[in-house]
This record gives C-alpha cells, sequence and structure tokens, in this order.
C-alpha cells in the first residue's frame, strides 16, 4: 500500500515510516506541509497520514489546498494529531476524504488496523 | 419656595360690604340699646316719683300738720328735679322721635300743668296755714289724683316705647348676629383657603425638589448603567479573550505533551517486538516496558488533568443513549475478567434489574473504571474481594461498588472527592494514583444530574456509590469545586 506521511516531527516519521515499511507498505515521508502537498498532486497516494499542527502550512491547509479542486476524490487521509479532539476545526469530514482521526499518542496496531480499514487500492 | 397669600378682590368686596352693613347696624343697635336704657331708667325714676308723689298726699292728709307741709315743699321740689331730669333725658335720645312723638308731648305738658297745679294747692294750704281749710284740700286731693293719673300715662307712653324699641331691636339684632356670623364664617373659610394654599404651595415646592432629585437620580443612574454596561462588556470581552487564551493554553499543553509521548511510546513498541528482528536481552526487554509503562501513566495522567479541567470551566460532553443497564454491566465486567484472574479478586456481579436507561455508556463506563481500578489497587492480595452491583432507587440507578480493602477512615471520606487528595502520601507512593480519578467521577455524575458518595470504615472496606438518572434530564451545569 503507498502511504504518504506528513509530519513535522521527525522523531514520529522515523518511527511511524519504519514500523510501516515493516509491515511491508510503501512509505514517503514528507515534513513540511506544503512539500507534502506537492507531493500529494504530483504523486497518487493509497492512504495520506496527516499531521494537523505543522508550523507555515497546517494540515488543515494542506485539506483545504486539496479538496479545492476536487484532486482528492480517492484519497484516503488519516488524521493523526495531539490536538483534542473537540478543537479540530475541519468542516468537510465527508467530502475531503478524512476517514479517521486518530489523537496521539496512539498504538502502532492501531494505526495499522485503522489504515487498512480506510485504504482502498490506488489506481 | 415658600409664596404667601395675597388678598383678593373678591376680600376686598366682601370686607367693603361686612363694614357697610355692619357699622349702621352697630350704630343703630348702640343707639336702640341706650334709648331703651333711658326709657328703662325713666320708668323707674317715675315709679319712685310717682311713689313720693303719693306719700306726700298720704301723709299731708294724716298730719294736716303745717310743717309736714313744708317738708311736702321740699319733697315737691325733688319730684320737680326728677321731672326737669326726666325730661331732659328722653329729649336727648336721638332722632328725636319720642320728643317729637304728640302724645309724649301733651302728657308732659299734663304732668306740667298738673304739678303746677298740685303746687299751687300746697301753696295755699301753706299760706292759709289752715289745716281745717277744707277747700285748701279738697284741690289738694283733687291735684294730687290729676297728677299721679298723667305720670300713669306718661308711664303706659313709655311701656309703649320700650315695647316698640324692643321690636325693632330683635329683628336688627338678629341681621347683625347674622352678618357677624357670616364674617366669621367667611374669616375662617379664607384662612382655611390661605392656609391650604401655603400647604399646596409648599408640597408643590417639595415636590419641585423631589423632581429635581429624581432627574438627578435618574441621570446619575443612565450614567452608572451606561458605565457599569460597558464594564460588563469589557469583562465578558476580558472573560471570552482569558476563556481562548485557556483553550489555546490546553491545547498547546496538550500537543507539546502528547507529540513526544507518542515518539516514547512508537519507540517502545518498536522495539520491544522481536518481529522487528530485535535482540534484546531480558533486563533491555524490561526497561523498555518500564518505559513504555511510564509513558502509557503519563498519558493517563495528562488525561486526567484535561477531564478535570473541562469539569472545572463546566465544559464536559455527552451522548446519551437508550441503554440495558445489565447488558452494559455484563460488557464492562468482561474487561475486567482478565485483570481479576490475574489478581485472584473474587469478582461478582450484582444486577437486580434490567431496566432501559437514557445516559451516556462512556461516561458510566469512564466512573465505573475508575472506582474499580482504585478497589483492584486497594484489596488484599490473593484474597480480593471486589462486587459490583447496581440496583433502582427511585427516579435514579444506583451503581455501587464494594471491596475489602483497607478502608478509609471516616475523617477523610470528606476530601476523598478533592483534587489531589490523597489519604496518605504512602499510599499513593505504594498504589500509585494522581489524586484526580474521584474528582473527575464525582464530576461526571453531578453533570449527569447524580450524586457519588462512600460508605466505609478504617479495616473495613469501602463501598462507593453513584446514581444516576433512569430517564431523560436536564444536563446540569455544575460549578465543580475541585
Amino acid at each position: 500500500m503507498k502511504i504518504l506521511l506528513v509530519d513535522d516531527n521527525k522523531s514520529i516519521t522515523n518511527a511511524l515510516s519504519k514500523f510501516l515499511k515493516f509491515k511491508g507498505h510503501e512509505c514517503t515521508v514528507v515534513n513540511d506541509g506544503m512539500m507534502g502537498l506537492s507531493m500529494c498532486l504530483s504523486e497518487s497516494f493509497d492512504v495520506i497520514l496527516l499531521d494537523l499542527a505543522m508550523p507555515e502550512f497546517s494540515g488543515k491547509e494542506f485539506i483545504d489546498e486539496l479538496t479545492k479542486d476536487g484532486k482528492i476524490k480517492k484519497q484516503r487521509i488519516i488524521i493523526l494529531t495531539a490536538m483534542p479532539i473537540g478543537t479540530i476545526d475541519i468542516e468537510k469530514k465527508g467530502k475531503s476524504g478524512i476517514c479517521q482521526v486518530l489523537q496521539k499518542p496512539v498504538g502502532l496496531d492501531v494505526i495499522l488496523k485503522t489504515i487498512q480499514e480506510v485504504s482502498i487500492p490506488a489506481e | 419656595m415658600r409664596s404667601h397669600p395675597s388678598i383678593t378682590r373678591k376680600q376686598i368686596l366682601f370686607c367693603t360690604i361686612f363694614f357697610s352693613l355692619g357699622t349702621p347696624l352697630v350704630i343703630v343697635l348702640i343707639n336702640a340699646y341706650h334709648t331703651e336704657d333711658i326709657i328703662h331708667n325713666s320708668q323707674t325714676q317715675l315709679i319712685n316719683v310717682r311713689s313720693l308723689t303719693e306719700d306726700i298726699a298720704f301723709r299731708s292728709l294724716s298730719t294736716k300738720d303745717s310743717k309736714q307741709i313744708s317738708q311736702v315743699i321740699v319733697d315737691l321740689e325733688i319730684i320737680k328735679n326728677n321731672f326737669n331730669q326726666m325730661e331732659e333725658n328722653l329729649r336727648s335720645i336721638p332722632n328725636g322721635n319720642i320728643a317729637q312723638n304728640s302724645k309724649f308731648q301733651d302728657t308732659f305738658t299734663s304732668i306740667h300743668n298738673q304739678y303746677i297745679s298740685y303746687k299751687t294747692s300746697i301753696d295755699l294750704i301753706e299760706k292759709n296755714n289752715d289745716p281745717d281749710n277744707t277747700n285748701g284740700f279738697s284741690t289738694f286731693y283733687s291735684s294730687v289724683n290729676s297728677f299721679v293719673n298723667s305720670q300713669n300715662n306718661l308711664l303706659d307712653f313709655l311701656e309703649t316705647m320700650e315695647i316698640e324699641i324692643q321690636n325693632f331691636i330683635y329683628p336688627v339684632a338678629i341681621v347683625f348676629v347674622v352678618v357677624v356670623v357670616s364674617a366669621c364664617f367667611y374669616v375662617i373659610f379664607t384662612v382655611a383657603k390661605w392656609r391650604t394654599r401655603s400647604e399646596i404651595s409648599k408640597l408643590e415646592s417639595q415636590k419641585l425638589k423631589l423632581e429635581k432629585t429624581r432627574t438627578l437620580i435618574e441621570t446619575k443612574y443612565e450614567e452608572l448603567f451606561r458605565e457599569s454596561e460597558g464594564l460588563v462588556k469589557k469583562q465578558l470581552e476580558e472573560h471570552k479573550q482569558v476563556e481562548k487564551q485557556k483553550d489555546e493554553f490546553m491545547s498547546m499543553i496538550t500537543h507539546e505533551l502528547k507529540t513526544p509521548l507518542f515518539s516514547i511510546e512508537a519507540y517502545s513498541e518498536l522495539l520491544s517486538d522481536s518481529a522487528f528482528g530485535n535482540k534484546l536481552s531480558d533486563d533491555q526487554k524490561e526497561s523498555i516496558e518500564e518505559i513504555y509503562k511510564n509513558s502509557k501513566n503519563l498519558e493517563r495522567l495528562i488525561g486526567d488533568v484535561l477531564e478535570a479541567q473541562k469539569i472545572e470551566m463546566q465544559r464536559l460532553t455527552f451522548k446519551k443513549e437508550y441503554f440495558h443497564v445489565s447488558s452494559f454491566i455484563t460488557d464492562f465486567a468482561k474487561c475486567f475478567k482478565t485483570i481479576m484472574d490475574e489478581k485472584n479478586i473474587d469478582f461478582t456481579i450484582l444486577c437486580k434489574t434490567d431496566l432501559m436507561i437514557y445516559s451516556d455508556k462512556e461516561r458510566l463506563n469512564q466512573v465505573l473504571r475508575n472506582i474499580i481500578i482504585n478497589a483492584i489497587d486497594f484489596v488484599p492480595k490473593g484474597k480480593g474481594k471486589i462486587e459490583l452491583g447496581i440496583k433502582e432507587q427511585g427516579d435514579n440507578v444506583v451503581f455501587y461498588v464494594k471491596d475489602n480493602g483497607i478502608g478509609i477512615p471516616e475523617e477523610k471520606q470528606d476530601n476523598l472527592f478533592k483534587k489531589f487528595y490523597q489519604i496518605d502520601t504512602s499510599i499513593k507512593r505504594k498504589h500509585g494514583g494522581n489524586g484526580l480519578g474521584l474528582v473527575i467521577c464525582k464530576g461526571i455524575v453531578e453533570a449527569m444530574g447524580g450524586k457519588i458518595w462512600v460508605e466505609s470504615q478504617s479495616g473495613n472496606g469501602s463501598t462507593f456509590y453513584f446514581t444516576v438518572p433512569k430517564t431523560k434530564t436536564q444536563i446540569k451545569v455544575i460549578e465543580s469545586k475541585l
């Protein structure tokens, strides 16, 4: 499965990419929201694991930009955030392709399970 | 401001009328009384004169003595003087009605004539000095009779005059009394009116003052209201700002604490999982497990602090639904079966109802889990007993967790539900816990409309109870004193 991992915390992306690669997934790591968006527009991913609180270009801006032109029709986004659930201000939950919101810290097995649940094969 | 009453035209007119009527009436009345007085005195005088005349006649008749006759002459002088004085008095009566009266004149003329005749007869007797002078005495007696008759006529006339004057005085006096009484009433009425006006004026002055004061108060009130309104708005804004800052702070703290925790837990999982090809010694594995365990403890503490904060800020949210308490409690108990078995705890469920209630499963689970975990911590190792029960009580469902742990001294039970309270710091070291579990339980239960309490004795175990309403109730906003 082709997974894009967008998080500014390198420690987290290292651990997750190691884990996901070990589990047999193709994992691309980006530590910047803007770069993640570019990557997402240039390549196709089955699942995007996205952090919300990132400097310069936040996860919310990422989603807004990605959904603006209807490009995210088939991609699935799992938000992985340490922010309290009640404070997450994302309105287009259904349309934007967000399938789950997981709150850090979360077990690796839970992340894996969620990826399997939400993913669909890329074209 | 006090205004003095002024004299009106009406009052001046009344005074003029009163004095125009009253003054002649008074003069007329005084004259009438004076006349009546003179007539009355004249009557008295005339009666005395008549007595004296009759006395002279009697004495002359009885004595026929010339010496006595001399005395009679003296007396006659007195009578004459009396008559002159009487006539003078009567003639002095104002307006001269009496003096000009023909009867009065005739009577006095007759009296004068009779007096002269009387005097002549006496003089004759005296000159002759003859007591046996029969003719002289005969004339004398005749004169006396005529004189007395004339006096009687005058007396009759005076009586008639007195009656006439009295008849005149009474109506005039009545009119005068009426005028005086009317004047008195008018004066009383005017004074009362003046006083009323004065009172009205005083009241108006007070009213004016009060109105000024009221206006002043209203102005001040409006000023104060505007000021306080502005202050309240400002405070609300500040409060909102503080709330927003609090929220931002909590979000930031949560984010900054949980992000590194995620890294620690993720790496611990990676290291401890042999599937990743890690070849670690038992000590190393144990160390990583400790890291992971403590990281989980820290995660729980952060979660509890945030939950307590939500309770304090009255921001707990609830997701209520209908469910059977029996199936809920069975599912709940299943989650603890493994740990109970591991710790060899006799765990029993007593559900005396199959009621369907409207409540928040997750929150109930949270409360029960906290209480059960505490019970597990405090029951004696290998001999622990925990009983989880549910029963109905009026409009509520009562949940209870009974253990055979160390119990809680009565004096310390009230503090159990206070923030960060531990009965004994040594207990904390032995059993763990952050002192927030029961605070969160209390906040959740009270916000759902129930109550929570404990019954315990030191050394004899504890029973924690809490109630939740069976049906829909408005979620209370509780000011939690944490």
